[in-house]
This record gives structure tokens, sequence and C-alpha cells, in this order.
């Protein structure tokens, strides 16, 4: 049950984030990018939400995914997948980078090196974190 | 270094007479992990290897077998 409300509070944020881009999208004379990206996390968010409150309605359904959640194998593929995913995204990135450069866009170019530089920054610190907190 | 580990759920869990889905169910996880367990694709962790020993009434030395403990036998 607390998984669920946790995860029912996460998707009313996204649902805010995406009533704000929405709103954003439409006050900059519809702006089809924040338009689409808003509608699209208002509605798969609600979907969510609309999920989750049928869940915590069936005992059977709760307990399969409560099971699923904490399960430890579960959680190492997830650990595993988020982990290949994170280096498969730099590698995209540094080749749309390349890309960037090519075609002489350096304004996106520097963002995205930004955007990479954070990314690498992150995981060190998160690295750091972890390896502190499992001494 | 990396040790090879295999088990004897299968073997325990036949002589139980018990399915995949039963015995997943008497240790918390789903029917895929006992598969998983039972193909050798996935080494259990400490609290699952007890769990599973103490439903097996058995000990987890008894239950998993270390590679360099079959070479000694």
């Amino acid at each position: 049950m607390k998984i669920i409300k946790k995860k029912i509070i996460y998707s009313i944020l996204l649902t805010c984030a995406g009533i704000i881009l929405l709103s954003a999208g439409y006050l900059r004379e519809q702006d089809s990018i924040m338009v689409g990206m808003g509608t699209g996390l208002v509605v798969v968010s609600v979907l969510k939400i609309i999920q989750f409150i049928r869940l915590m309605k069936n005992e059977e359904k709760m307990k399969r995914y409560t099971l699923l959640q904490n399960e430890e194998r579960m959680i190492l593929i997830s650990i595993k997948s988020g982990n290949m995913m994170f280096f498969v995204t730099l590698i995209i990135e540094y080749l749309v980078l390349l890309v960037l450069i090519i075609i002489k866009k350096e304004m996106i170019a520097t963002i995205l090196c930004e955007v990479m530089a954070l990314q690498t920054f992150g995981y060190l610190i998160s690295y750091y974190l972890y390896n502190k907190k499992f001494l | 270094m990396e040790s090879k580990i295999e088990n004897r759920i299968e073997a325990y869990r036949k002589m139980m007479k018990i399915t995949q889905e039963e015995l997943a169910n008497e240790v918390s996880v789903t029917r895929q992990t006992i598969i998983s367990l039972e193909n050798g694709k996935y080494i259990a962790s400490l609290p699952l290897a007890h769990r599973l020993a103490v439903f097996f009434q058995t000990t987890i030395e008894e239950l998993f077998i270390f590679e360099n403990e079959k070479e000694n036998e």
C-alpha cells in the first residue's frame, strides 16, 4: 500500500508538470512541442493514477503488484537495465553531438554538451554517495 | 574472482512434490525467479537463500554448491 501511495504522489506531481507544460505551450502561442509533451505527460500520469486506484481496490492484484515491486530479481533487472540505458543514452547523445557539430548547430551542440556533462557528473556524485553508504 | 554457484532447488522441490508456483509463493518471489534459479541463470541473495533453506529444512551450504566445493568432492 505504501508503494502505491508513493506512486500516486509521483503521478500527481507528473500531472502537475504536464499541466504547467501544457499551459506554457498555449501561452507561447500554441508551441506544438510543449503542448504535445504536456498532453502526453497528463494523459500518461492520469492513466497511471486510475490504474493505481483500481489496484488498491483489488487485494489479489495489489499483492502481486507489491511482490513484483519488491522482488530481488525484478530490482536487479531494473538496476541493470537502468544502468545500461544510461550508457546507451550517453552514446546516442555523443553521436547526435557529432552530427550537430558537422551541420554547424553550435548552440544546440553546446546545450547538449552541458546536458552530457551534467549526466556524467550526476553519475559520479551518486556513485560516490552509494560508495559511502555501503562502506 | 567470480565463482560459479549451482543449486539443488529443483531436486528439493521435486522431493517435496510442490510446483514452482507454490515454492515461489512460500518464499515470496515470482515463479520466473524460481525458474531462473533452477536454470542457474540467477544467483539468489543471502536472504532468499536463507528463506529457501528454511523452507526445505536444510542448510544454505546443502542447497547451494560452490564450484570450488564441487572440485573438492
